[in-house]
């Protein structure tokens, strides 16, 4: 165990939240903090990041808010307190902008957090944060404790992402996403701690005792990889998230600090794209085994297309990410021969401590290689395109087939049917013929008219043989015309197909559909959608009411939605006696109910 | 071997308590997850039962990185048991392609554990049993958060490893003074 004089400290309730008492071991002087991360960046950006700053303006500052403005077109909007403040120092419109940024982000209650950052951004995607440090829980800048440190740089660490994010365009946050998976600003940074003095003051080895100093450093650097003492009595720790320099000039190692940093921040967002490589090779692997199963699953065509849709588009970013990085490498590589050229002698022993040079050479090679694996995931997805087509032709011509072996029987239904129709019409012929004779027969009784008297007249017996017949042909045709009549009066005489296509409220719907008696519900939950269907009738001759919109007609109210996108996409009303009701009106009780309980929102003006 | 410490021997039985390694042939080794260790650990920091440090880091977890916080003088009795060859750990991929570590306790860490005081058994007992029905607590990630329930009654709460603690300061802007190579030079 180190031999230090350990301090037990009670966190200051004012200055601080922690709910532990902390053994104080190492404490820094005068800190400077430099924070490296890389993001993708081309010329193009710098220009509008410089726009987007204001940097071409004659007063240089600007408040920036992430609010979207929806409306540009109109007089005045009201948003919450704008919570980043920045003010250009120096730009070149091409190249890079240098500017100090204000943060006024929530803090827990009795925490005071005044967050100015220094930030260096240029066209090859190098962001630099810097900090002074003049108080650190409520104590000078000459005690700045490691426990303390250590949550300053997670407060750090998370706003200046937050920070750049409010600068950055959809495209740029799209790509740190996509490397990050889904959680760029969770996104990792690499700090170099600058001091002007440490304590206690030892060689640079005493610190990496495997003991209490080590430990309580690690908070700040993680693993140590080395300790070294420099020729102009520096000393420098190195971790593999952050380094500490102590020196009495730590100026002078501003240059190494920041080219390490980002090296670290740049090696970090390659790591992170390279696991995303290798995910996207999983994904296609799960579509090839989709499309190698289409024949026994009904849903894996779907599937397989949405996934390869998807991983198409992020694999064609994933090679324009490697483009950026790969002019980022170059540029490195070329500021570094530059800026190399002429260094203090410590400066340079730190430099080469650091393996700057050679740090710089492998991410060249890094970028070469993943080149590799980009192309051949794009061939892979190519590939894969080219099968799933031809399974959708195969799928096509078996449907076309079917088509044909359907249109053949409905054919042969169709003439089956004329041939019943007629069997029919004859039946029903037959059938009035029998009604009518029973009738006469029941209203002559078993008398014969005067004419029918004389038996062997043939006249009479023809007269009244046609009179009958007449009788029957009057008797048919109003049986036919009373089939007709019913058979009109059963058609839905009024169908309304709405597509609506609009957001609905959840709550409001759920309430809705509350005061319906909903009679069947279908789910299709394919495609990661969730489709509902649902039908429920009004007046549906039990319960006769009078209804505000509909009065006392009978109504099928069909609804379709989507209950993942939160989409209402059409509706089906049928009248089936709709008397004087006509369609717009029909159009206008439907949508009226839903507007009216906001389940959906009126049409704008 | 060297003696153990309070925290040493503590922390030794709770990952015993959570880990078994392979006995006989075609026996499966239970292992617990660096994530779900650190979040007991933490516990017992609050609880008193470990006599550590603690201070926000960056991790890896199953849904890729965050804040949590970490004694670095817990994660160093944890190399000190590993190297005593009364742990072990496992390096293992996840399906987002990062790896993750797990921790077993050893043959020669279950003989250990027949050693040790009672009285940090029994602390270390307080910590993982559930109040309610004394069944085991496991730390599990759980929609974006450590959540601690009991296998037995189901009881659960949310562990606050990942509330990050704040601490007040002043920062003042600083831009470091370094060259710029100009590509293209646009004018200022």
């Amino acid at each position: 165990m180190a031999d230090d004089a350990q301090k037990k400290v009670d966190p200051d309730p004012k200055t601080t939240n922690i709910k532990d008492e902390l053994t104080e071991v190492v404490s820094l002087k005068h800190v400077n903090l430099l924070i490296g991360e890389y993001i993708p960046f081309g010329v193009n950006h710098i220009v509008a990041f410089n726009e987007k700053l204001g940097s071409y303006m004659r007063v240089k500052s600007a408040l920036l808010t992430q609010v979207i403005d929806d409306d540009p077109g109109g007089s005045q909007f009201a948003i919450p307190s704008v919570l980043t403040e920045v003010q250009v120092k120096n730009f070149d419109r091409n190249d890079f902008v240098e500017f100090d940024a204000t943060i006024h982000y929530p803090e827990a209650p009795g925490i005071v957090q005044v967050e100015n950052f220094g930030v260096h951004v240029n066209s090859s995607g190098k962001i630099l944060y810097g900090m002074q440090l003049e108080s650190v829980g409520g104590r000078p800048a000459d005690h700045v404790s490691i426990d303390h440190l250590s949550r300053v740089l997670a407060d750090v660490v998370l706003d200046s992402s937050q920070l750049m994010d409010t600068m950055l365009t959809d495209y740029q946050r799209r790509l740190v996403d996509l490397t990050f998976f889904g959680k760029g600003e969770n996104r990792d940074k690499y700090t170099f701690i600058l001091a002007k003095g440490v304590a206690p003051d030892v060689p640079a080895k005493e610190y990496m005792d495997g003991e209490d100093r080590e430990n309580e450093l690690r908070q700040v650097l993680d693993t140590f990889q080395g300790v070294y003492d420099l020729l102009d009595g520096s000393k420098m720790l190195v971790g593999t998230h952050g380094s500490i320099l102590i020196s009495k000039d730590p100026g002078k190692y501003e240059l190494v600090a920041s080219e390490y940093s980002f090296l670290m921040s740049l090696d970090i967002f390659i790591q992170n794209f390279f696991s995303r490589l290798f995910m996207m090779n999983d994904s296609v692997k799960d579509i090839k085994k989709l499309i190698d199963t289409s024949e026994e699953d009904p849903n894996a065509i779907e599937k397989a297309q949405s996934e390869l849709s998807n991983s198409t588009s992020d694999a064609v970013l994933l090679g324009e990410i490697l483009s950026y990085l790969e002019e980022s490498a170059s540029v490195l590589s070329a500021e570094w021969a530059e800026f190399s050229k002429a260094l203090d002698p410590a400066v340079k022993q730190a430099a080469s401590v650091l393996t700057i040079e050679a740090r710089v050479d492998a991410v060249k090679e890094q970028v070469k290689d993943m080149k590799h694996i980009v192309d051949g995931l794009l061939k892979s997805l190519e590939g894969l395109s080219r099968m799933n087509e031809t399974i959708n032709q195969r799928q096509m011509r078996r449907f076309q087939s079917t088509l044909e072996d359907n249109a053949r029987t409905m054919e042969d239904m169709v003439k089956t049917s004329d041939r019943t129709s007629s069997g029919v019409a004859i039946m029903e012929m037959i059938l009035s013929g029998t009604l009518v004779f029973e009738l006469i027969s029941m209203f002559s009784g078993d008398q014969t008219f005067p004419i029918a008297k004389q038996e062997g007249d043939l006249l009479s017996t023809m007269g009244w043989a046609l009179t009958s017949v007449g009788i029957w042909a009057m008797g048919s045709a109003l049986l036919f015309w009373v089939m007709k009549w019913l058979g009109d009066r059963s058609e839905p005489a009024l169908v309304l197909r709405l597509k609506i296509n609009q957001k609905f409220n959840p709550e409001a719907l759920k309430a809705y559909l509350a005061k319906r008696e909903v009679t069947t519900e279908d789910l299709d939950l394919t495609g990661g959608l969730a489709r509902k269907k649902l039908m429920w009738k009004y007046n549906d001759n039990i319960f006769w009411e009078e209804l505000p919109k509909w009065g006392k007609h009978k109504v099928v109210i069909n609804l379709f939605y989507d209950e993942k996108t939160g989409y209402i996409l059409n509706a089906l009303v049928e009248v089936p006696m709709p008397g004087e009701m006509k369609l717009p009106e029909a159009k206008a009780a439907f949508l009226g109910e839903l507007i009216e309980e906001n389940v959906i929102a009126p049409p704008r003006e | 071997m060297e003696k153990l410490t309070a925290e040493q021997s503590r922390l030794l039985y709770m990952v015993s308590l959570y880990s078994k390694p392979s006995q006989k042939e075609g026996e499966k080794a239970l292992w617990i997850r660096q994530t779900s260790l650190r979040a007991l650990m933490f516990e017992g920091i609050r609880k008193k039962v470990f006599d550590w440090d603690y201070a926000p880091a960056s991790v890896m977890t199953a849904d890729g990185r965050r804040f949590m916080n970490i004694s670095q003088e817990g994660e160093d009795d944890l190399n000190d048991l590993r190297e005593m060859g009364l742990i072990t750990s496992l390096k293992l991929s996840t399906s987002r392609r990062h790896f993750i570590t797990a921790y077993c306790v050893t043959q020669r860490g279950l003989d250990e554990i027949g050693r040790l005081p009672a009285g940090d058994k029994d602390a270390v007992e307080g910590l993982v049993k559930c109040g309610a029905c004394s069944g085991k607590r496991l730390a599990m990630w759980r929609d974006e958060k450590v959540m601690i329930t009991c296998e037995k009654c189901g009881k659960s709460e949310e562990s606050e490893i990942m509330d990050i603690e704040d601490v007040s300061y002043i920062a003042k802007a600083y831009i470091p003074k370094i060259p710029i190579l100009r590509k293209h030079h646009g004018g200022a």
